[in-house]
Order: C-alpha cells, then sequence, then structure tokens
C-alpha cells in the first residue's frame, strides 16, 4: 500500500529537486503519488480494453508498476469414453496451447495500446483458473497492488450496469481498492441484455475479441 | 507548471468523494488522498442526509412542530461539524475542495445523481467490510452505486485489521 506523506523521504533526487522548484503548495506535493503498484484485469473483451485506456489516461504515473492479469478458464473438453490416456493429454495439452496462444496475443495488444500512451514498463500475469475471480484477488495480493483495475460490461436496459460476474467477484471480495470502469454515457444503447452475462475469459459472441484484432493486423 | 511523475499532461479530473462520517468513509477519503489526489484536482465532497423518516413522510401521528425544528436543527449541526473536519482536512493537504450536500432519504441514488450532475471523472466510496473472511459487504450505498453509476467508481474496503 502507499504509505503516506513520509513517502517523500524515497524520492529521487531528481524528483526533490522539481518539488523544491514547484510551484504548487509544499503540502500538495507530498501528495505526488509514488511507486503505486496497480493491477489491470485484462481479457479480450472491449470492456477490459476501455478500463486500460482509462487508467491509462486518467490515473497513469510513470512511477507505477503495472502489472497486467489476464485469467482464462481451464479449457472445456469433450473425452470418449474409454480414450487411451496418451490421447487425453494430447487433447488436454493441445487445448492449454491454443489458450496460451490467445492470451499472447492479446499480450502484444495490450503492449501496444500501453506504448501509444508512452507507458513502456509493463508485466504480464497469465493465470488459467475456475475461478478468474478468486485469481485476480490472489495476484492482486502477490503485487500488493494499492488498485485494482476493472472493466464493467455496460448499461443495460433497466438502466443497471452489467459488473459481469468477475468484476462483481473482485469488488465483493477484495480487500484492497478498486476501480469498476463504466462505459461512458453516450453508450445509452444496451450492451448487455440480460441473457448476455458471460463470464470474462469466454468472451460471449458479439465481443469484439481485441486480441486477435490485433494478430490479424499483423499477419 | 512543475512536472510531477509525468503528470503534467493529464487533464484535471473532477472526484466526487461519498462522505458520511463514518470511520470507512473517512478510510475512503485517505486512501484517495495518498494513492490517487494530483494537485489541481476539483474533489467534491458529497454528503446526504435528512430528518428521520418519521418526520419527512406523512404518518398517522403529525410530528410536532417542535419536534421539527429540533431534528433540523440537529441535522444542521451534524452536517456542518462534518464539513467543517472534512474542509479541514482539505485545508492541511491543500486539497482543492468542494462540499456538497444534499437532503435525501437515499443515499445510494443520491450520490449516483450528484456523480452526474457535478460530471465527476471518479467516484469514491468507502465500504462497511463486514461479513465473513470470504466475502465483503458493501453496504446498500455502495452496491447500489456500482450497479447504477455511469461514472469510474473506486470501491475502498476497510484497511485489514492489524
Amino acid at each position: 500500500m502507499a504509505s503516506p506523506p513520509a513517502a517523500i523521504a524515497g524520492a529521487s533526487p531528481e524528483s526533490k529537486a522539481q518539488l523544491q522548484h514547484s510551484k504548487a503548495s509544499p503540502t500538495a506535493d507530498e501528495q505526488a503519488v509514488q511507486n503505486r503498484s496497480i493491477l489491470i484485469a485484462i481479457d479480450r473483451s472491449r470492456h477490459s480494453e476501455r478500463a486500460l485506456r482509462w487508467y491509462a489516461s486518467k490515473i497513469h504515473s510513470n512511477e507505477d508498476r503495472v502489472v497486467f492479469v489476464n485469467v482464462t478458464e481451464p479449457p472445456d473438453l469433450a473425452l470418449g469414453f474409454g480414450m487411451a490416456g496418451a490421447a487425453v493429454a494430447e487433447i488436454y495439452t493441445k487445448a492449454v496451447e491454443e489458450t496460451v496462444e490467445a492470451a499472447k496475443r492479446l499480450a502484444v495488444n495490450v503492449k501496444t495500446i500501453c506504448r501509444s500512451f508512452g507507458i513502456e514498463k509493463i508485466r504480464f500475469l497469465e493465470r488459467i483458473s475456475h475461478s478468474p475471480g478468486q485469481a485476480i484477488i490472489e495476484a492482486a495480493e502477490e503485487e500488493q497492488a494499492d488498485l485494482i483495475i476493472l472493466g464493467s460490461r455496460g448499461v443495460g436496459v433497466l438502466r443497471r450496469t452489467f459488473l459481469g460476474s468477475v468484476s462483481d467477484y473482485v469488488l465483493h471480495h477484495s480487500r484492497r481498492s478498486a476501480v469498476l470502469v463504466v462505459p461512458a454515457e453516450q453508450h445509452h444503447h444496451s450492451e448487455a441484455g440480460g441473457q448476455h452475462y458471460s463470464v470474462q475469459g469466454k468472451p460471449a459472441v458479439e465481443d469484439q475479441d481485441v486480441g486477435d484484432q490485433a494478430a490479424k493486423q499483423e499477419g | 507548471f512543475c512536472i510531477m511523475g509525468g503528470q503534467s499532461s493529464k487533464p484535471q479530473q473532477r472526484v466526487l468523494i461519498a462522505v458520511d462520517g463514518s470511520s470507512h468513509s473517512q478510510n475512503a477519503f485517505d486512501w484517495y488522498r495518498t494513492n490517487l489526489a494530483t494537485p489541481g484536482e476539483d474533489v467534491i465532497l458529497f454528503h446526504t442526509g435528512s430528518l428521520p423518516s418519521h418526520l419527512v413522510a406523512p404518518t398517522g401521528i403529525p410530528a410536532s412542530d417542535s419536534d421539527v425544528r429540533q431534528a433540523e436543527e440537529s441535522l444542521r449541526k451534524r452536517v456542518a461539524r462534518l464539513e467543517e473536519s472534512m474542509m479541514e482536512q482539505c485545508k492541511q493537504h491543500s486539497m482543492q475542495c468542494r462540499w456538497k450536500y444534499a437532503d435525501s432519504l437515499s443515499p445510494g441514488p443520491a450520490v449516483v445523481d450528484a456523480s452526474a450532475e457535478e460530471k465527476a471523472d471518479l467516484v469514491v466510496m468507502g465500504t462497511r467490510g463486514l461479513g465473513t473472511i470470504r466475502r465483503t459487504i458493501l453496504g446498500s450505498v455502495s452496491e447500489f452505486v456500482i450497479s447504477h453509476s455511469r461514472r469510474p467508481v473506486v470501491v475502498v474496503p476497510p484497511p485489514p485489521q492489524q
């Protein structure tokens, strides 16, 4: 967790010099956020891309430690009854490899977006878990995140935002602060009807597959 | 204009912080101050309150004038004390704060409406954090706000027990 104004003691000589020459009042300078650990939950939907862009444009500071966590669920497989052990392993391995490849494409796209905002130092955590929400919370603990960034699925017909089950889980179980990035107010049309309540990591058909788009552009 | 941590190019934000005098909202304010606050940011401290509902809504027995006056006076005093305390903290930390109060029986909708009215870039709320080890109870106000807010919302849990 970021410490109170005493954090000024850890400031680099350059930033200390800047602070001394600052026109802002001394106390406000002490509040300059330093060394925050930021965890951004990312999946292939446009909702988490929106959350990333929001962080990058409104919140980001060059001293932030930015970590992305991408959680996908273990692959669902149809295994033939009585299949030989080797065949089972092969099918499972292939499914995991595909998941990993999709995650790599997503990472490439995320890197591109970050670079466009001048954010170069980022890390990725790739997780496979039955409970993406729980995995995000664990990642937040590992990283001692000062803030978790979550996308929301948008505004529904009944003027309720749809959190998505992962963001909902994180908001209800996190011991660390989390921000829910909702879409801009212009989008009053229904992005998510009641039945469109898919789990992040398995984007619903209508969601743009951001990760694959990047692959197509590079292809 | 000084450059601090690469934030000089960011447009100044308007942040609405829900305050209710509880330790949770104080914790949310402190968290905002140490983790997000940047100089020049426009901070709105939003508080909502009302007379006790039996004095506001019609009931079988009409409240006496003196009861209502007393309740109004005590509400006014309580709100003034909270305003003074919060604005003093802002002053100590050179934050650009503005107090906003709205009469409302429903704090959740009041926060959503206020943040829309002010076109807040961010809403900051504390939560109750009670409940089992596994699940945090956000409280009815936070629950409402995260389900209905049209602006980004930060939910600040209480600090871990030492």
